[in-house]
């Protein structure tokens, strides 16, 4: 996941300075792998460093793999510590890190906290489906602007997709670049990650800590209630305003005394993906099996089980377009749409992946989620793009003598600087890492 | 524009030889400049409907459309412009492919989802197999997810409010108008040609209506008997009355309608008029099916016809046919089965069904032979009531009733005729047919059709086609030459029932050596670029190395070339036999018979003479060497080679099809289209973009520089002609792409009558839209009857 990344490349001191919040270390316990959070609780209550060959006996042989990624995951996050040993009887030794141990000991014990505090019940809260309209709306708006320039989304957004190398100024408008094609094609979560990630980067270290810390808190609240918005700090009340443009908080208005948290913030940390392309409403009843929507036939047609217009202008950015239906969309892959993706910086293994993913079960169940032969065929494609290579070289002619051209071609063959020679005019393309060598070696020679 | 295309068209037909000729080709002349106004026509309607279809624009019907709330368990999308869209795991998939066959035209059908397309000639089709109005529009109604859209309610009612309420019945020698609704007879009545015609009817009719005079008959559609113990099913489609889809959509009542009760009337008619009154019932909008009732034909006599107890029809074979005896008479129409599903047998089934004189159409004299052999294999009929007529062989007609075998170009034929010849044709031409069976009716121009048609007095006529396809779009006109499409089979469902054999079809890319590429870009001339891809010695050697790993597996391999060059090089370098053109009948049917029994021969190689009705169901293997630019419809035929069912082999695949193209050449682009019949069928086409070991073999041809560089200046020292493609006195099928036209309406012309010209096919001619003045009526069927009435 994304913020584990995210995570992993802050330095121990920025690390613990955020495990001092308890509700952090609460959330990155959900946010973990099961071993790895099973692992966490074995060594909740030790306080001394215990070998590091006694953790070799809490998995069998056969899951090895999982154990070494728990334990890796965990080391990477900082939440374990290993004592390097100098001395040879003593071997190399694991703890908890102090902090984290101490603050999610406090956050597990106390069964009263509460985040943040709710507003009275009212009758005016918005249920909880218009708060799935209401965010998927503001994504979508997101990725819309993303996938046609028509639409433009707030200041803050646009900033941040142009600091995110998502989009590129273009002739004074904006432009979407080769990055952005494969953010479109990514989960919503990645892709608020990556977006929330720029955003936190803006800031200094000290406010990035506190951000964190806030949005982590914010994963607790609960879908549906009010909460007010006078408990918060200056600087959470700032992030809110914020996260309002993600579709991460409702608020009726700016002025509004209470916020709503959405689904997409609550599940931003708990490490469940779900995708937009799915109506989020739904997604309740449909199981996991269930979400894709594309069938593709051998035939290079493609049927989208879809109403989404965001589907829609996804797969037209490498599907030519031919029906819509109130729940169809029917298109073709041609060489000249698969082009234009490429163009765009799309790679024929993205295609592949997003149709894959994102088979209709049918298709699944057909056991070809994507037929070979339309696979192979717009991998080839993207080959073809890549038939001609340019390396920088240097050319030689007007050799003096016959010997001497053909000594230097000799020389440039075993040195490995030849690339071209046609002997009826006596011309030789060497690579550019050849041209000092061989000066040296016809002056030597023959000069 | 009109004025100038007769002028061409006069210039065409003038030069074409005699003054003689002139006269008997000046009838179809008319007839064709029908044919062509009428497609005109039709051509409008369906640009209306189509509309941007072909551009490929976005149709955007979300807004349009409404959703039903079930739509979950309804299996079809059906759009405003005629489209529609099947999901092949509906649980009521079969009923609703069967019902889509038979009013709509497929347009793909692979693995999940299959897309048709309602077209005039489909519901024109459908209504001739006894599908109605309402009928149509219920069960399309029902089955979509959509609520139908009012344009197609409108198109389906406009297409088929007049068709097929009408039928001219054969009956005991007299001729019948029948309809199940008086009404329309009534209104018929009042046109004067058509009462004059009348016979008043006798003492001994059975049952009269008081009122109206009509003969009343009750209880009509008791299915035909087919041969083989089967009994047909009823007119009207299994999907109308099925079960399972009522249940699944449990809401709508059943409103469908019960054909036993239905009445037919009808009145007689005087044989003698019995063209004006067909005429004249066109211009009146009612076109007259007709349909032959041949178990009550008394006048003609029975042929001892009847499947041999041990032949068994299958499932689809059987449906095809009870579409065509479907109220217990014989239909005209087109049955479209792939190649290898037994399309021989089908027809043998009708011929066994009707059991009167049978004239079967082939397009070459070693695919009579197979005909014969196919006749006395399938049913008992003695051989000498079985005759070929081919300019080889000129069998004397058995006297009573019997099978006939010649080919198109024999009946068609305007020259001089031999004594012998003349007279069996004149007893062609004189005899009554029962059935004429239409082997391979999509390679035959129209013009060649009406002549063959004209000539012979058949009560029914029945087409056979794999593809039924052609790079002219001509192929519409079949449906009123002959009937409407009656039946087509899935490819991919035949494939997976164990029909057709399991093929694997590759493309082979072939590079260009430096050399002949250099030669390729340079050189000006279209068919030295032509020749210079066929012998490119990447694929020469690409296809001897695919010779050896195949006859190493022990299979039977065929290499087609179109270029006879190419050919020739190509056997004689490998040391194998090859049939082309002038190979002589003999020789050809003793070449095919060394690949059939004698282990020695593995490899044969043919020219496009290979294509059609040559029947081989020993080859499993197929090299393709050149083709004719981008006919899907040869691809199609080629592949159907091989598609005979094999014995079940050790891998996934039986049979294996291998196109070699010469990479970055104009045979690419031809490739890609040629393949797209066979991929809408469901088939796909792998890229091989390098053989595995074809370099490490320098045992293989033109391996070295020196032998390529040899090859290269032979090519080069070739004349122009060798490039170009085998011409064959057969070959229907010559529609190639725009650039050549010109240069072949030149040699058309040369050359006298040739079919070429006079069917439009040689495609320099175009022509202006008929501009039809009324609108009440459907401009179909109205624009083509009206030419010919005026």
């Amino acid at each position: 996941m994304k913020i584990f990344e995210y995570l992993s490349s802050l330095s121990q001191n920025e690390l613990e300075d955020l495990y001092q919040d308890q509700w952090t270390c609460k959330a990155i316990l959900r946010t973990l792998p099961p071993r790895a959070k099973q692992y966490i609780l074995k060594m909740l209550m030790i306080d001394y460093p215990i070998p590091i060959s006694s953790a070799k006996e809490w998995t069998s042989s056969t899951s090895m793999q999982t154990h070494k990624e728990a334990l890796k995951k965990l080391f990477d996050l900082k939440i374990i510590l290993l004592n390097r040993s100098y001395q040879q009887s003593v071997s190399d030794s694991i703890r908890l890190n102090p902090i984290y141990q101490d603050n999610i000991k406090k956050s597990l014990a106390d069964m009263n906290q509460t985040v943040f505090t709710t507003q009275k019940e009212t009758n005016k809260a918005p249920t909880i489906e218009a708060l799935d309209a209401f965010s998927k709306s503001q994504w979508e708006k997101v990725l819309y602007f993303l996938s046609d320039e028509q639409t433009k989304p707030s200041p803050l957004i646009s900033e941040l997709l142009l600091t995110a190398d998502l989009t590129k100024p273009d002739n004074g408008s904006l432009s979407i670049t080769s990055e952005g094609f494969k953010f479109l094609l990514k989960d919503v979560y990645t892709q608020i990650w990556t977006l929330l990630i720029v955003y936190l980067n803006n800031n200094t270290p000290e406010k990035k800590k506190d951000l964190l810390t806030f949005l982590f808190k914010l994963s607790f609240l609960q879908l549906g209630k009010g909460y007010l918005v006078s408990n918060l700090n200056d600087l959470q009340k700032e992030l809110l305003m914020d996260l309002k443009q993600f579709g991460l908080i409702y608020m009726v208005s700016n002025q509004s005394v209470a916020f709503y948290p959405t689904r997409l913030i609550i599940s931003l940390t708990t490490g469940k993906t779900l995708s937009l392309f799915q109506n989020i409403a739904a997604e309740r009843e449909i199981s996991q099996k269930e979400q894709g929507y594309i069938i593709l036939e051998t035939n290079y047609r493609l049927y989208a089980y879809t109403s989404s217009s965001l589907q829609i202008s996804l797969l037209s950015l490498f599907v030519k377009m031919l029906y819509r239906l109130p729940n169809l969309a029917v298109g073709i892959i041609t060489r000249e749409s698969i082009r234009t993706a490429l163009i765009h910086g799309i790679t024929a293994d993205q295609i592949i992946e997003f149709v894959r993913h994102n088979a209709h079960p049918n298709a699944v169940n057909n056991g070809h989620p994507i037929p070979d032969v339309v696979a192979e065929q717009i991998k080839l494609w993207e080959a073809e793009r890549n038939r001609i290579g340019y390396t920088k070289s240097v050319l030689y002619n007007s050799f003096p003598t016959t010997d001497c051209y053909n000594a230097t071609v000799k020389f440039a063959q075993e040195q490995d600087f030849y690339i071209y020679s046609n002997d009826s005019n006596k011309t030789l393309i060497v690579n550019e890492n050849g041209n000092d060598p061989i000066r040296t070696f016809i002056r030597r020679n023959f000069g | 524009m009109s004025d100038s295309l007769k002028r061409r068209r006069t210039t065409t037909s003038t030069s074409s030889s005699s003054k003689k000729d002139y006269n008997t080709w000046e009838d179809y002349e008319e007839d064709l400049e029908d044919i062509e106004i009428r497609s005109g026509g039709v051509k409008k309607i369906s640009l209306s409907l189509e509309d941007t279809l072909n551009k490929g624009n976005l149709k955007d019907y979300s807004k349009i459309c409404q959703l039903k709330v079930d739509n979950k368990s309804r299996p079809i999308w059906v759009c405003p412009d005629g489209h529609i869209f099947l999901e092949t795991f509906s649980p009521i998939y079969k009923q609703a492919s069967d019902f889509l066959v038979a009013i709509a035209e497929p347009v793909c059908r692979p693995q999940l989802i299959h897309e048709f397309q309602l077209t005039p000639y489909s519901l024109y089709a459908a209504v001739s197999i006894g599908l109605e109005t309402n009928d149509i529009i219920t069960v399309l109604g029902r089955l979509s997810k959509l609520a139908l859209p009012k344009e197609i309610e409108q198109f389906v009612r406009q297409c088929t409010q007049s068709y097929g309420k009408v039928k001219l019945v054969l009956q005991k020698n007299k001729y019948f108008v029948e309809s199940a609704y008086p009404e329309v007879l009534e209104y018929l009545l009042k046109d004067s040609t058509i009462s004059s015609a009348r016979v008043k009817p006798t003492l001994a009719e059975s049952v009269v209506d008081p009122k109206t005079g009509f003969i009343v008959n009750k209880g009509e559609v008791v299915g035909a008997q087919i041969s083989g113990g089967l009994q047909a099913n009823q007119s009207l489609d299994p999907v109308l009355k099925n079960d399972a889809l009522m249940n699944n959509l449990l809401e709508e009542e059943e409103d469908t309608v019960d054909n036993s009760d239905q009445q037919f009337h009808s009145f007689e008619i005087d044989p003698q008029h019995v063209e004006e009154v067909k005429k004249r019932c066109i211009q009146l909008d009612y076109p007259m099916l007709e349909e032959y009732d041949f178990r009550n034909d008394t006048v003609n006599p029975n042929l001892e016809i009847d499947l041999k107890p041990t032949t068994m029809i299958r499932p689809y074979q059987e449906k095809s046919l009870s579409k065509m005896f479907g109220n217990g008479r014989a239909r005209s129409g087109i049955i479209v089965l792939p190649c290898g599903a037994g399309k021989s047998l089908s027809g043998i089934t009708a011929a066994c069904t009707v059991k009167k004189s049978i004239l079967v159409l082939c397009t070459s004299a070693v695919s009579v032979e197979q005909w014969k052999y196919q006749f006395k294999l399938w049913s008992n009929i003695e051989e000498r009531m079985i005759s070929k007529f081919t300019s080889d062989s000129k069998e004397k007609m058995y006297t009573i009733a019997g099978v006939t075998i010649t080919t198109y170009t024999m009946v068609a034929f305007g020259g001089r005729r031999s004594a012998d010849s003349l007279k069996i044709m004149n007893e062609i031409a004189n005899r009554e047919w029962g059935l004429v069976l239409l082997d391979e009716v999509h390679v035959v121009p129209a013009a060649m059709f009406r002549k063959v048609l004209t000539v012979t007095k058949a009560h029914c006529k029945l087409g056979l086609t794999a593809t039924l396809l052609r790079e002219d779009e001509k192929i519409q006109d079949l449906n009123f030459l002959i009937g409407p499409k009656l039946y087509e089979a899935n490819w991919l469902d035949l494939q997976k029932s164990g029909f057709l054999a399991n093929v694997s079809c590759s493309e082979v890319w072939c590079p260009m050596t430096a050399e002949f590429y250099q030669e390729y870009l340079t050189n000006d001339s279209q068919s030295k670029k032509k020749l210079l891809y066929t012998m490119n010695p990447n694929k020469f050697r690409a296809c001897e190395y695919l010779i050896k790993f195949h006859e190493q597996r022990g299979d039977k391999i065929i290499v087609f070339s179109d270029n006879v060059y190419a050919l020739k090089k190509y056997a004689t370098g490998l040391g194998k036999y090859f049939i082309y053109g002038p190979t002589s009948g003999p020789e050809r049917m003793s070449i095919l018979s060394k690949f059939q029994h004698d282990p020695t021969v593995r490899t044969i190689f043919i020219s496009k003479v290979g294509d059609t009705s040559i029947d081989i169901p020993e080859a499993t293997v197929i090299i393709q060497v050149s083709s004719h630019y981008g006919s899907r419809r040869q691809e199609a035929q080629r592949l159907g080679r091989i598609l005979r069912p094999k014995p079940k082999s050790d891998g996934l695949y039986n049979a294996f099809f291998y196109s070699l193209v010469s990479k970055d050449t104009q045979e690419m682009y031809y490739s890609t289209k040629r393949q797209q019949f066979l991929i809408d069928q469901g088939y796909s086409f792998k890229v091989i973009s390098e053989l595995p070991g074809i370099d490490d073999d320098d045992k293989l041809l033109f391996s070295s520089k020196k032998e390529q560089l040899d090859l290269l200046a032979q090519v080069l020292g070739e004349g122009e002609e060798s490039g170009n493609i085998e011409k064959l006195e057969e070959d229907f099928d010559d529609i190639t792409r725009g650039g050549s036209k010109k240069q072949k309406t030149v040699v058309n012309r040369s050359q006298g009558g040739s079919l070429k010209a006079l069917s439009g096919a040689s495609g320099d001619m175009s022509y202006m839209e008929y501009q039809s003045k009324s609108n009440v009526q459907h401009s179909l069927f109205k624009n083509r009857y009206q030419g010919r009435g005026k």
